[in-house]
């Protein structure tokens, strides 16, 4: 099945996501993929409430702003 | 032979650098500011194997990238101060993440340790680590850790030693990342460039290289004010457009992703995890309840109001009164000395009251400022603090503000300088900048003083439907404060700190029980350094105010003739309009901005009566109740104490915001004072 690349706030609790890319091109893009959203890193989808996201990248659980998330596309797993 | 050295502790957050520096340095640490930035610098001392050893805490940072202050001030330490050895610390249940500011370090070329902190809840989760390989693989020195229960410290140490002391060259070129031959023909390129055009770099050549290609702020915008560096300017530029062609996407994000890259291969050879490790922990189910959608809130409202609570009966109540009690008397006793002496009434008065009475009012107040911090070590330290962030956050999104700021501003409510102060830990500077702007107008512990007596004056004995009315309007005047907060909030975000950016990333580290040394030594660090601070200012302030009320020579003290007299009497005519344009007003109002808490003493003084019943009756004689109301509402939301504009002054190392927040504070709460007062003649309530 083809899976689309969609951004992080689109994926549902519970499912694995495997990052492509971080758009956007601003200084906190980098930070992002420093802080484990790289690509080909796969992450878990803790928390997607209103409100910002919790996931999981490797054994962290970072909290992460809507508007960030908005920036970062990934695939599900 | 052994001379002194230098260890700089790097690390991420939440990796128990912290603890590991509490423990090397134990007592002997002094905390204070990196300069120019609101970065806190901690350094330490330490004494083994016969060497004096400096220690310093570098900020936790996740890469030594550009992006905060934090990051910026950690690189150049490395880079610029030279210390002989970087400890590493690094989470053991979480390498992959914590290797990334490993290789960025290493990259730099100073000699690194790696401290694998944490064992004891690696081996928790069944996690593996294969220490030789490890040290191999990176070609440096690992020591397992467990910082909390002190193990592992003293090998540490032995080899951070060892190494420092050690001869090497070349260190720069062991550590290369393979970043591809592309990469690494452009690097070459752009050091060529350097060279050819003779310039000079404070960092090393090749690292400066691959951060320009790196995108990195902070070294582009230092490239960038150099002179003669239009050559390498367009070199870069060059270098980037052909990298892109050949790689398919940005260098810079090929360059984290080849750091990954290596780091993967790396942990795929030394750290083994079982799937246990998978499972959801105890954290991800505390998790499930603290930040649920519907209970998140409510309980941190109850957190809240419990260590409110406990501040406030333990803190306030109790100790208080007893430091309170011992002052009174050694202010008795000292006076009846003096007295007995024959000491002149002046300098009598000189010590009883401004130095006892001034010593004793800052350290009546420390006893509910040490609780507060006690508690909210506590809560910071065993990882709650950050799911309140969270769970404020969507509240706070809706009012243009941070879930931090929340948590500073609650902070705030015991003493402004404190709330000012735990602005510290927002991210972003327009979060810092707006948290400590706005929080002046959250009610603190001394203003209640003031409420005290007014309230007790004129509304003890009103009801407002079945309720005290005094306790409604003390209520009330701490919403009045939380609205304006929200509003000034609401604008500087929109107006002044238009379009910085705010960003919400932060990390929930697994809940862990707070060690009783880790939590004291915090508490302690954050109360002293409030008492040095906000202590000595109030204490010279307060004497200030002695001086003024007893000058004229012989002038009877705090009267209408004395200097703090005539100040007042020449402010009142500014509060008429708002109903308290007497010169006893404007003298109260002059000692609150020194120390609210003095407004009290000021007064008694200034009416010739004890604290107490007598006051109030005095009171009753300037003022009306709806006057009482206004000038309480003034209290409110004037200019906080000169103890929170030197915060404010410290924590946005400037004088201009400081200068900005006495007018503005003073601007709103005329206003409101004015419109209160106003409104309440117009609907008849005197």
């Amino acid at each position: 099945m083809d899976n689309i690349c969609m951004p992080l706030n689109a994926f549902s609790v519970g499912t694995l996501a495997k990052i492509d890319s971080v758009v956007g091109g601003e200084a906190i893009c980098k930070k992002l993929m420093e802080m484990g959203f790289n690509k080909g890193a796969i992450v878990e989808i803790i928390n997607n409430q209103v409100g910002p996201m919790v996931i999981k990248v490797g054994e962290t659980r970072l909290v992460l702003g809507r508007g960030m998330a908005q920036k970062v596309m990934a695939i599900e797993v | 032979m052994s001379k002194d050295l230098v260890f700089a502790l790097a690390g991420n957050p939440n990796c128990g650098k912290t603890s590991l520096f509490n423990d090397l340095t134990g007592a002997k640490q002094h905390v204070g500011n990196w300069p120019g930035v609101t970065v806190e610098k901690k350094e330490g001392k330490m004494t083994a194997e016969g060497r004096n050893i400096t220690v310093v805490d570098l900020p936790g940072t996740y890469s030594l990238g550009a992006y905060s202050e934090d990051e910026v001030v950690a690189r150049d330490f490395i880079l610029k101060e030279n210390p002989d050895v970087v400890v590493n610390v690094i989470d053991a249940s979480n390498v992959e993440r914590n290797l990334y500011l490993t290789t960025q370090i290493l990259e730099t070329g100073v000699k690194v340790v790696l401290a694998l902190n944490m064992m004891d809840e690696a081996q928790n989760k069944n996690i593996k680590i294969e220490v030789e390989k490890l040290s191999k693989l990176l070609n440096i020195p690992v020591v397992p850790t467990t910082a909390v229960k002190g193990e592992g410290i003293k090998e540490l140490v032995i080899a951070a030693i060892n190494l420092g002391e050690k001869h090497e060259e070349n260190r720069v070129h062991k550590y290369k990342i393979d970043y591809g031959t592309e990469v690494a023909k452009h690097v070459e390129k752009i050091e060529n460039s350097f060279k050819n055009n003779n310039i000079k770099l404070e960092y090393p050549t090749s690292w400066t290289a691959i951060k320009l290609l790196e995108n990195d702020e902070f070294i582009k915008k230092y490239i960038h004010e150099k002179e003669n560096t239009a050559n390498v300017e367009a070199e870069l530029k060059k270098s980037n457009d052909l990298l892109l062609e050949s790689i398919g996407y940005d260098v810079d994000a090929f360059i984290v992703d080849k750091r990954y890259e290596f780091i993967g291969s790396v942990v795929k050879q030394s750290v083994k995890r079982s799937s246990e490790s998978n499972k959801r922990t105890l954290s991800d189910k505390i998790d499930s309840i603290v930040t649920n959608k519907w209970l998140g809130i409510p309980i941190f409202a109850v957190i809240m109001f419990v260590m409110y609570q406990i501040t406030m009966t333990i803190g306030n109540g109790i100790l208080t009164d007893l430091v309170g009690r011992f002052f009174d008397f050694l202010g008795g006793w000292v006076g009846n000395n003096l007295a007995y002496l024959g000491a002149p009434n002046l300098v009598q008065s000189f010590f009883v009251d401004a130095l006892i009475g001034g010593v004793g009012s800052v350290l009546g107040f420390t006893p509910m400022i040490i609780i507060m911090y006690l508690l909210i070590s506590i809560l910071e330290d065993s990882g709650y603090m950050a799911r309140a962030a969270y769970v404020m956050d969507r509240l706070m999104n809706a009012i243009g503000l941070h879930g931090k700021t929340a948590v500073s501003l609650i902070i705030g409510t015991g003493c402004n300088v404190a709330g000012v102060m735990s602005a510290r830990t927002l991210e972003s500077k327009k979060d810092r900048m707006v948290a400590i702007l706005i929080s002046p107008f959250m009610s603190c512990t001394a203003r209640l003083a003031i409420y005290a007596l007014f309230v007790s004056a004129f509304f003890s004995n009103t009801k407002i439907g079945p309720f005290n009315a005094g306790g409604i309007i003390v209520f009330g005047l701490y919403v009045l404060g939380i609205l304006v907060a929200i509003i000034m909030g609401k604008f500087f975000s929109s107006t002044v700190f238009k379009g910085e950016d705010s960003y919400f990333i932060m990390e929930l580290p697994p809940y862990r029980v707070p060690t009783v040394k880790g939590t004291l030594i915090h508490m302690w660090e954050k109360a002293g350094a409030f008492v040095k601070k906000a202590g000595t200012i109030i204490l010279a302030s307060i004497i200030v105010i002695w001086v003024l009320s007893n000058l004229p020579f012989g002038v009877a003290p705090g009267s209408k003739d004395s200097i703090v007299g005539m100040i007042g009497a020449a402010i009142a005519p500014l509060f008429i309009l708002a109903g308290f344009g007497t010169w006893q007003a404007g003298i109260a109002l002059i000692t609150g901005f020194v120390a609210k808490e003095a407004v009290v003493g000021t007064m008694a003084t200034i009416y010739g009566v004890e604290e107490g019943s007598k006051l109030i009756t005095a009171i009753h004689g300037a003022f009306t109740p709806l006057s009482a109301l206004s000038f309480m509402v003034f209290t409110l939301l004037y200019v906080p104490c000169v103890a929170t504009i030197g915060a404010i002054k410290r924590e946005t190392n400037s004088g201009k915001w400081a200068f900005i927040t006495v007018v503005y504070t003073c601007v709103v709460a005329w206003i409101t004072s004015v419109l209160v007062f106003q409104i309440g003649k117009i609907i008849g309530f005197n």
